[in-house]
């Protein structure tokens, strides 16, 4: 087998790999951002098929999470500066749940009062300024290090310190006496 | 954090059949056919009609009109161009013609037909509704004519962003029409306040009720900018009021699955209550607005809350209740009967226009660009950095000749970006001396 094979091989490998392990949480951090589940999976579309073509560029310096999670940021922001989506901007989340999406009202009102704090704090995430919500889902859900949640954003460590606590605070605000802080 | 976003978010996971259409696109790709190698670019893929709002389906409709403004003086020039292809496709009684086509290295027209073979399906006021062409990045389709003696319409489609597609076999698909009528503004009278006066001669003032607790289900729409300003406002409201009930039952002239439910006025804001029929409101869309007696759209800033039960609630921003007066209820909505669906599928060749491509070295601040193809539908740019916005070209007799509109694809993470400048009419690309690319000359040899 020669090394052309053996590494059209490995990207198949390494596509179903991506697709397991990281397809469901980069759509979730899609939706979040975008708050549209179909521009979110178109989104997480372009991203394993960027990075399949992209795979001998990969250097493996950094994890392969923070590369896709890279590539998709910086699709979703394209998407949200055009002018397309300025215009669109709008979901209900009330919909979303017969979609398979969303939990929908009855299956909220049959939960614990748990789950409502799960909605509480997407509900939350979502009305926060983008620019509070990318740190959050950087940091918190793809669970990336200041330093990489900055390079991807392309502003100073310091500005998403600061971008931190104030996306905190304001979900503390939102979220009342459900709240916790994490670091 | 994490744990509990993905217990909330637990119904949206990346689905096997998504995870398929990946599959499937990746070895399409690797097969070659259309080439599709490009960089940062979204395959559409039909979002279902039923399962967006109205708003959404009127914005997607706004971008697929917004693609082919460029286009809409073009094709006929460019006749001299298409080559014939004569193939065709049958489904249902209903034949997809691919008349003739177009090409360069990146774009291609197309001239079809649609006939109904057995009955009257194919009308002056069908739409295109989902189709595809295999490579382009971007795409629109619009009727061009209607013969009412062979009852068939012709449409153009314009593709563009297709990376090394000459030679290549193009399979274009059609899944579903519409008919009924595009796009119109439609308005009401009288005027508003008089609608409000009879409001409240009929059934008494308009009445507010706190929305329910659970108001954070609902993000609201804002439909211009001063709207996205006044959505931050509203989102920070201690409490927001929606009317009550539902008394009314006003039609738009001319709309017959859009029917006004109840209005009132309070604290600067106009709310006009609208409920969509089930049916046609899932192949519709549009979206309330007010107007000048002219029927000309005011841009008054407008929120709107998509209710359950195919409802939605505008929120205009009035200032002073005395300009009801003056103002009148209207809207942009499609009018479609029906939507049909089928299976029409025609694959065939262009042999393609000859192009001429220029290596440049181009260097400023913003942009890098190693490359550009020119064609006599345009000049095709590569590059790195901020694309400008058109190009201006100089001909060997010393005319000068300014690109209108352009389309193009780039990968948000390098910038790098590939652009197709539009000529308005066919150019003689041996008569190119110099383009000017961000204040640069690039002479053509």
């Amino acid at each position: 087998m020669n090394q052309e094979m053996m590494t059209a091989d490995q990207k198949k490998v390494d596509l179903e790999s991506w697709l397991k392990d990281y397809g469901t949480s980069l759509l979730r951090m899609c939706f979040l951002y975008l708050k549209d589940l179909q521009l979110a999976e178109d989104i997480v579309q372009e991203t394993m098929v960027n990075a399949y073509l992209k795979y001998e560029e990969f250097n493996h310096q950094a994890s392969v999470k923070s590369w896709l999670t890279r590539i998709a940021i910086n699709r979703c922001k394209d998407y949200r500066r055009s002018a397309w989506f300025r215009r669109v901007s709008c979901v209900e989340l009330e919909g979303l749940g017969e979609q398979g999406g969303f939990l929908t009202k009855d299956e909220v009102s049959d939960q614990v009062e748990t789950s409502h704090q799960y909605l509480d704090l997407i509900k939350a995430v979502f009305h926060l300024p983008v620019k509070y919500r990318e740190v959050i889902l950087l940091y918190y859900y793809q669970e990336l290090s200041i330093k990489e949640t900055a390079s991807m954003l392309a502003v100073p460590e310091s500005t998403v310190s600061t971008r931190l606590r104030r996306a905190k605070l304001a979900l503390k605000k939102t979220l009342g006496g459900w709240y916790y802080d994490e670091e | 954090m994490r744990n509990e976003i993905d217990r909330g978010l637990r119904k949206i996971c990346l689905s096997e059949a998504e995870c398929a259409r990946i599959r499937e696109r990746i070895a399409h790709m690797e097969s070659g056919v259309g080439s599709d190698k490009r960089k940062g670019t979204i395959k559409k893929r039909s979002r279902g009609i039923g399962t967006l709002k109205v708003l959404v389906a009127a914005v997607l409709l706004v971008f697929a009109l917004s693609a082919l403004c460029v286009a809409a003086e073009l094709p006929w020039k460019f006749m001299q161009l298409f080559e014939s292809v004569n193939e065709a496709s049958v489904y249902d009684g209903i034949e997809l013609r691919i008349m003739s086509a177009a090409a360069d290295e990146d774009s291609v027209m197309i001239f079809y037909t649609l006939e109904d073979l057995e009955g009257g399906r194919i009308s002056a006021s069908t739409q295109i509704y989902d189709y595809n062409l295999t490579g382009p990045a971007t795409m629109g389709t619009f009727m061009e004519n209607y013969d009412e003696k062979t009852k068939t319409a012709t449409f153009l489609f314009m593709g563009d962003n297709i990376e090394g597609m000459r030679g290549e076999k193009l399979t274009f698909s059609l899944q579903s029409f519409l008919n009924g009528s595009s796009m119109e503004m439609y308005k009401m009278e009288p005027n508003v306040g008089d609608l409000m006066a009879k409001r409240a001669e009929d059934h008494g003032e308009a009445l507010f009720q706190s929305h329910p607790a659970d108001r954070d289900w609902v993000i609201w729409n804002a439909q211009n900018d001063r709207g996205a300003v006044l959505q931050e406002e509203w989102m920070k409201k201690e409490e927001s009021f929606l009317l009550q009930g539902e008394p009314m039952a006003l039609s738009l002239p001319g709309v017959d699955w859009v029917t006004v439910t109840n209005m009132g006025y309070q604290d600067g804001w106009l709310h006009v209550r609208v409920k969509y029929d089930e049916e046609k409101g899932k192949i519709n869309h549009g979206y309330l607005c007010l107007t000048d007696s002219t029927g000309a759209e005011m841009e008054n800033a407008i929120l709107n809350s998509p209710l359950s039960d195919g409802r939605e609630e505008f929120i205009i921003s009035i200032d002073d209740r005395a300009e009801l007066n003056d103002l009148y209820l209207g809207g942009f909505f499609t009018n479609n009967q029906s939507l049909h669906t089928g299976e029409w599928k025609v694959t065939f060749e262009v042999n393609g226009l000859a192009s001429k491509t220029v290596a440049c070295q181009v260097e400023t601040e913003d942009l890098s660009v190693h490359k550009a193809v020119l064609s006599p539908l345009g000049v095709t740019i590569y590059g790195i950095g901020e694309r400008e916005d058109h190009l201006l070209l100089q001909m060997k007799d010393g005319t000068q000749v300014s690109t209108e509109g352009s389309s193009g694809s780039g990968d948000g993470e390098t910038k790098e970006f590939t652009c197709k400048y539009k000529f308005a009419e066919p150019l003689d690309i041996d008569q190119v001396q110099w383009l000017m690319i961000s204040g640069q000359q690039v002479d053509v040899l």
